[in-house]
């Protein structure tokens, strides 16, 4: 019968998976995803600069050619209420309050309002399966038939004048003997190894944050008017 | 597509969506009441440089889906 300890070993586990590129596999589409977006951080600044800021070519006072960036500014209107002393009086000749709404306007940077961060890999999902499987049969079929046949015959007669007599006789012999074996083991092992790696979304670079808060922090409204006297706080 | 601007009068963010902007939607800071829309001198301005933003955006899902 067959020996399960002496049949050929399983392949190792552990020794499947530590061959593996996993560097690769893992660090690949990563890396493909890091170049796509420093791609796109290039082609975000390549758009910021072409089309939020007007570009100024000069020389300096030393004779050589210098490139000035403007900001290009795109006006908004605010418009809130204000409380102000109308120049009607109550019964006790109070002048009355009355909310009159002012329109102001500012001057705000363009590239404030165009949605740039959504120019970035927001997610990055690897999924990596692999499945090992090892198995082994060992099957051992053991067979044998015999089979015997004999006969045997005879015939005699004798006689003389008027009697005779006749002999006839046979003899056989059948033999059959049949032996089977057979023996079957398995063995099988499989292991599953599953790896998941997500990348958020990045950030506006700094450098490009800090020039929006520079911008930002020098808002300062101007006043249009109001329908009445009152001027914007 | 969404955006924030800081409220020039209280500094609270205030949530924009530069669509809306451009077909003249105010919207109205949570915080002090304000309401900030863009000047219509300065809607195709902004609707073209906002076109070929989307342009660029459309190019990198391509980019992705591939």
């Amino acid at each position: 019968m067959p020996d399960v300890n002496s049949g050929p070993a399983l392949v190792s586990m552990a020794q499947q998976f530590t061959g593996l590129p996993m560097r690769a596999l893992i660090g690949g589409p990563l890396n493909a995803a890091a170049q796509a977006n420093n791609m796109m951080a290039v082609t975000q600044t390549n758009f910021m600069l072409d089309t939020c800021f007007n570009k100024k070519t000069g020389k300096d006072a030393a004779g050589n050619d210098t490139t000035t960036l403007e900001p290009i500014m795109v006006t908004m209107h605010i418009t809130r209420g204000v409380i102000t002393e109308s120049e009607s009086k109550d019964d006790k000749g109070q002048p009355t309050a009355e909310i009159t709404n002012v329109t102001t306007q500012f001057d705000l940077p363009l590239l404030t309002i165009i949605p740039l961060n959504a120019l970035g890999v927001d997610n990055v999902q690897v999924d990596f399966d692999m499945e090992v499987k090892s198995s082994y049969t060992d099957e051992a079929s053991q067979s044998s038939s015999e089979s015997t046949h004999a006969e045997a015959s005879f015939d005699a007669k004798l006689g003389a004048g008027w009697w005779s007599v006749e002999v006839k006789g046979s003899v056989s012999h059948d033999s059959q003997s049949a032996q089977s074996t057979k023996s079957t083991y398995q063995k099988s092992n499989n292991a599953k190894y599953t790896v998941s790696v997500h990348a958020g979304q990045l950030q506006l670079p700094e450098g490009v944050t800090t020039i929006i808060q520079a911008f930002t922090n020098s808002i300062s409204p101007i006043t249009l008017g109001s329908s009445s006297s009152s001027q914007a706080s | 597509m969404k955006n924030q601007i800081p409220c020039p009068d209280c500094q609270k963010p205030i949530p924009v969506d530069t669509e809306l902007l451009l077909r003249g939607h105010e919207f109205i800071c949570g915080h002090c009441g304000l309401q900030l829309a863009l000047a219509p001198t300065s809607r195709p301005m902004v609707a073209g440089v906002y076109t070929q933003f989307e342009r660029l955006l459309d190019k990198q899902q391509s980019h992705q889906s591939r």
